[in-house]
């Protein structure tokens, strides 16, 4: 499994993550090209269906990042956010996908360094665990 | 400032030099509904800031992100740029003068000339000039021409007149009969924003050997070295032998901080960053085995967060940084290398051997400074630079003229626009009552595109070299133009400023398109300009959607172009698949209050209050404390050694006498609500806190920081442990001067450590003040600075020499091993390590003075940033909108901030951010109405159950259930964060933008292939 390169959704919000993803290029920082973000006004926008659907559309993992704990641009939008991923997590691991293929994560929007250093880590997790086992299930289908 | 002129009739400011400081004043005055006149010498705008490539601390080219605001609302058409004018008369005053202007001229007539550059290439007597750019021959360096498109110009002391470019000049475009004119300006104020120069090293070549020594380049030449667009058209190469240079060495302070002849006595200020920015970016782009070595007295970064920046050069990006004085640099005629010698930190002499030397050379005030000021009117200072006080940082001399940018002394961008915008704020005091604006009356009607198809168009912004060396766009754009519905795919010149809007907005009408996407840029910086264009091209703005494959993309994945392509497909036609469900959204028109509220009554709030009052409605002044003035209160002396109180007490007085002001003192801001244009702010008043609510359409913030309470060196223990407010305390009472036979002062206690990693930034100045003013009262006072690196800005460098001179010792201190204190009963003693003399000493003193940062008020700024739903950056003080472009901007609209809430300020400083505030606020609050278009939840009634659910969950308490059963939500205050959206059962509400069938759409693309 060492040249699987997983493929990571990020929900990041608008205030916090998706402005510290912004700063983390302005810095010249990289993390794997197989993070692909995905822009939320806030984490409380992201319904369980949309991680769900990431996962089910060959996503190898999730990451939901929001604001730090307290700093909600909507004031507890993130803390929602921390919830819903608790409850998809239960479900994944009811249905075997695994329930840290999905994380909630934390940053604040001058924090470009910690969302590249999270975004590797994230990735390379799921790296160690291996594809999405819905991909393996596709390829059999078809 | 003139309120009481009784000509306030004029709505005209003339700014003088087209430089981004001017460009910034311009703009902030044309977008409040100002007429400005803009003059620039030369034959194109665009100052310094075209001649680099990128810019510190993000290492990236902010042109785009500044040219494109030139677009903003129409601002433009009431700035009428004049290229190749200078001002050549001022007579009358404030509020009514009357400028003549004369008009030279280009010999090319700019509305034919399509800048294709055959003139150019024709003209064998090179008597065609292309500005911006030090290499002539060069014109795809036309970066920022959006003003003067057609840059071109020919200098006829060179031109024989043979004919050859007309020949070529296929739109008939050259004029050479074209004589110059003279004409005649009424306005109201001046901004004078006429920049600076760069110093000259040819008066010390026999030091440095520029002019001698091909391959000692200035860090201008070298930045043009390195550019894809420089004379070695990006190829790393050094000029007298093509060699690929691997050690370069920077030499800072070259003509800055010297009292040798030729040079300045001054610390130029920014160079430190300069250098730095370049050795960062040469190690990153051209070798990994480069070594950059950067040699230099004291490293002096010394703008907000700037530290931080040398912390990672020095720690993670393995820069090398020599603390020494340069001596000379000769060339070694056997290795083609260049010897560089200097006097190390021990003292001793060093050498080293070097392919490449850049001179970190400093800025100097303009050639034709003396001239200008004789025309204007105004004095000079130290320097040659435009004379201003600490407390009225952007004034001349001469009322109704101000001053902003390198004109006033070297300046960084954020600085130099600070400054741009406070000048604004100033001329703008001296004009008529603003009009009213109402921006959306001039747009065209929307194009109802119910029941059509589709028709996208992909719209790929000029990249710049950052992006194209990583992305193929080639590669892009093919796989886009396949993609269903894209009609029209585009390559557009953003830094084209308007016409590359323009672009846009045509293609939109040729090609039918009624769905747009944009790459490139994130939609964070530039969301707000295209929703902008294309609704000018008849768009709803909702039929907008952008791929970030600028800050997402190419410049993290710069290492790998394979996947940097192929990420860039991937995001763009997510985008595409997003845009393809838009939904138009309607806009809502409210009225916008012109009212402002300004929080904190120190020298920042109340310079913002000055500055707003009586330039649109009433400012609502809060603070917490019973007293105005806030630190500055507790300062005797600014840092150039004048009385604090009077001029302090004089503001205060201004404030109080201004009738457009209520003062609420004793006053907390308790909660905040509503969006620009109509925000409702709750505030506990006086010694019963009453609770009472302001409405108002602007904010400013201005909370200012406190003082770090050291836990070092016994204070608080000994009471001959102080801090430098404490012992300026002392020395302001008259007495207690005597008995300070010995004083030791500690600078960087509690700051550029650990804990705190930001520098106070105006520490060191703090010290040199009251050390000279211990040595006024005292003569014969030894005095001590232990300290890390002096950093002594500008003309203070000035006052560190004086304190040298008047015998003040300065020894530098490592933090590996600072300086001790050890107390025996009575005597205390404070040790510290000699460098030159390389041994321990022990002194000791009546006084140890530590030198303590203000810091970022924990709890307060917390809460505050709770309060306005703001961020904190990494020192805990306001995060602004972007460091370079929007200093005083916050990424709320409607809110601004100043003074040291956003970072250690000294009074010139809080002064100075206090009216950029006030004058980023007037460009709202010239408003007369507020288009709201941001989305805002709906609600299906038919689906609605009236479950509650969204009325418990919305974070602010808006949806509620009304007469006809189903739940409602108030567009004008929701604040679209979707949070009922999410949690509605039925789905029966949905959030404009991110409709659950969009995200499905997007989350399907962003994962094609991936199955």
């Amino acid at each position: 499994m060492s040249d699987f390169e997983p493929v990571v959704v990020v929900f990041a919000c608008d205030y916090c993550a998706y402005t510290a993803a912004d700063v983390a290029g302005r810095m010249n920082l990289t993390y794997p090209s197989g993070v692909r973000i995905l822009r939320v006004p806030c984490t409380g926008k992201v319904e369980p269906l949309y991680i769900m659907q990431a996962l089910q559309k060959g996503a190898d993992g999730v990451m939901v990042a929001g604001c730090l704990v307290g700093d909600c641009h909507f004031k507890n939008g993130n803390l929602r956010a921390a919830a819903r991923v608790k409850r998809v997590q239960t479900l994944l691991d009811d249905i075997g996908i695994g329930a840290d293929r999905v994380a909630m994560v934390n940053v604040s929007a001058g924090q470009g360094a910690k969302f590249a250093e999270i975004a590797t880590e994230f990735s390379k997790k799921i790296g160690e665990m291996g594809p999405n086992p819905i991909k393996q299930g596709a390829k059999a289908a078809a | 400032m003139n309120q009481e002129n009784s000509q306030r009739t004029s709505n005209s400011v003339l700014v003088l030099g087209g430089g981004i400081a001017g460009i910034k004043a311009s703009y902030d005055l044309a977008e409040a509904g100002r007429q400005v006149y803009l003059l620039e010498k030369k034959p194109a705008l665009g100052g310094f800031l075209p001649l680099l490539d990128r810019q510190f601390p993000t290492n990236d080219c902010n042109i785009c992100y500044l040219s494109p605001d030139a677009d903003k609302a129409g601002g433009a058409r009431t700035v009428q740029a004049m290229p190749l004018t200078k001002l050549v008369s001022l007579e009358g005053q404030a509020g009514a003068f009357n400028a003549k202007v004369l008009t030279s001229p280009r010999f090319i007539n700019v509305d034919r000339c399509n800048a294709c550059g055959a003139c150019l290439a024709a003209c064998p007597q090179g008597a065609i000039s292309f500005t911006p750019g030090l290499d002539t021959s060069s014109p795809t360096c036309l970066r920022y021409p959006q003003a003067t498109p057609q840059a071109f110009a020919i200098d006829m002391s060179k031109c024989d007149r043979c004919g050859e470019c007309i020949k070529v000049c296929a739109p008939e475009a050259i004029d050479l009969d074209q004589k110059e004119f003279e004409q005649s300006l009424e306005v109201g104020s001046v901004v004078l924003a006429s920049g600076g120069e760069l110093w000259d090293p040819a008066p010390m070549e026999e030091w440095y050997g520029h002019g001698r020594f091909p391959d000692v380049l200035t860090s201008l030449e070298f930045e043009q070295l390195m550019s894809a667009a420089g004379p070695t058209g990006g190829k790393f190469q050094r000029p007298s032998d093509g060699r690929h240079p691997k050690r370069i060495g920077w030499i800072q302070c070259a003509g800055s901080r010297t009292t040798k002849e030729g040079g300045n006595s001054y610390c130029s200020s920014i160079c430190c960053m300069i250098s730095m920015k370049e050795a960062i970016w040469a190690m990153e782009h051209f070798e990994a085995d480069l070594e950059a070595t950067v040699f230099f007295m004291d490293m002096r970064p010394m703008g907000k967060d700037y530290e931080l920046y040398y912390q990672r050069a020095k720690n993670e990006l393995g820069v090398n940084f020599v603390r020494c004085r340069p001596h000379t640099v000769d060339y070694k005629e056997e290795t083609g290398d260049l010897r560089m010698s200097y006097v190390d930190d021990h003292g001793s002499l060093g050498e080293v051997d070097l392919d490449l030397v850049v001179l970190g050379v400093g800025f100097c005030a303009a050639s034709d400074a003396q001239e200008q000021a004789a025309v204007l009117g105004i004095e000079l200072g130290s320097h040659r630079f435009v004379k201003a006080d600490e407390l009225a940082p952007v004034s001349t001399t001469r009322p109704g003229v101000y001053a902003c940018g390198m004109a006033l002394g070297p300046q960084d961008i954020p600085g130099s626009l600070t400054q741009a915008s406070a000048a604004g704020c100033m001329a703008s005091a001296d004009l008529a009552a603003p009009r009213a604006l109402r921006r959306e009356d001039d747009l065209p009607k929307e194009k109802d595109f119910s029941g059509q198809e589709p028709r996208i168009g992909v719209f790929f912004v000029d990249w710049g070299r950052v992006v194209q060396e990583v992305v193929d766009s080639k590669a892009v754009e093919e796989a886009m133009a396949k993609l269903d519905g894209v009609v029209h795919v585009e390559r557009l010149e953003l830094s084209y400023g308007q016409d590359g809007l323009a672009a846009l907005e045509k293609a939109i009408g040729e090609h039918r398109i009624n769905r747009v996407v944009v790459a490139g840029y994130s939609p964070r910086t530039h969301g707000r300009i295209f929703a902008e264009a294309i609704r000018k091209a008849g768009l709803n703005r909702a039929y907008l959607e952008m791929a970030n494959i600028r800050e997402q993309d190419a410049l993290v994945h710069h290492d790998d172009p394979k996947a940097a392509t192929d990420k860039a497909i991937t995001l763009v036609r997510t985008a595409v698949a997003g845009v393809r469900r838009a939904k138009p959204t309607p806009s809502l028109t409210l009225p916008f209050n012109p009212d402002a509220l300004v929080a904190g009554g120190g020298v920042a709030g109340l310079s913002a209050a000055l500055g707003l009052a009586g330039q649109g409605g009433k400012v609502y002044l809060v603070e917490r404390s019973r007293e105005l003035g806030g630190l500055a209160n507790q300062l005797a002396r600014t840092l150039d050694g004048r009385p604090v109180a009077p001029e302090l007490a004089e503001l205060v007085e201004k404030v109080k006498a201004n009738p457009n002001i209520e003062i609420l003192t004793d006053t907390l801001v308790v909660d905040h609500k509503g969006q620009v244009g109509s925000f409702i702010t709750g505030v506990q008043t006086g010694p019963g806190m009453f609770y009472r609510q302001i409405n108002h359409g602007v904010t400013i913030l201005a909370t200012g920081a406190r003082r770090y309470e050291p836990t070092e060196y016994l204070y608080g223990q000994d009471p001959k442990v102080m801090t430098q407010l404490e012992m300026e305390k002392l020395l302001a009472s008259g007495e207690g001067g005597d008995a300070l036979d010995t004083v030791v002062m500690i600078q960087c206690v509690g700051s550029r450590n650990d804990e705190n990693p930001t520098c106070g930034r105006i520490c060191c100045r703090s010290a040199v003040k009251n050390a000279l003013w211990i040595k006024e009262q005292k003569p014969e006072a030894q005095v001590f600075v232990l300290y890390r690196d002096m950093r002594m800005p500008f003309t203070s460098e000035d006052a560190y020499r004086q304190a040298r001179e008047e015998g003040v010792l300065f020894v530098r201190y490592s933090p590996d091993a600072p300086p001790r204190v050890n107390k025996d009963g009575d005597t205390m003693e404070v040790i510290f390590k000699d460098h030159i003399l390389d041994r321990e000493l022990s002194v000791e003193p009546s006084a140890l003075v530590l030198s303590v940062p203000q810091i970022a008020a924990d709890e307060d700024t917390e809460e505050l940033c709770e309060i306005f739903r703001l961020q904190q950056g990494p020192g805990g003080f306001l995060l602004e909108d972007h460091p370079k472009v929007k200093p005083v901007d916050t990424p709320a609209p409607g809110v601004f901030a100043a003074g040291s809430v956003l970072a250690p300020a000294s009074l010139a400083e809080a002064r100075t951010q206090g009216l950029a505030a006030a004058g980023r606020a007037l460009t709202m609050v010239s408003q007369m109405s507020l288009v709201l278009d941001t989305p805002v939840a709906k609600v299906n009634g038919d689906r609605c159950a009236a479950c509650l659910i969204c009325v418990r969950t919305c974070p602010y308490g808006i949806p509620y259930i009304n007469a006809d059963g189903y739940s409602e939500i108030d567009p004008a205050q929701c604040l679209g964060c979707g949070v009922c959206a999410a949690e509605c059962p039925a789905q029966a509400i949905q959030l404009p933008g991110y409709e659950d069938d969009r995200m499905l759409s997007r989350t399907e693309a962003l994962l094609e292939g991936v199955l």
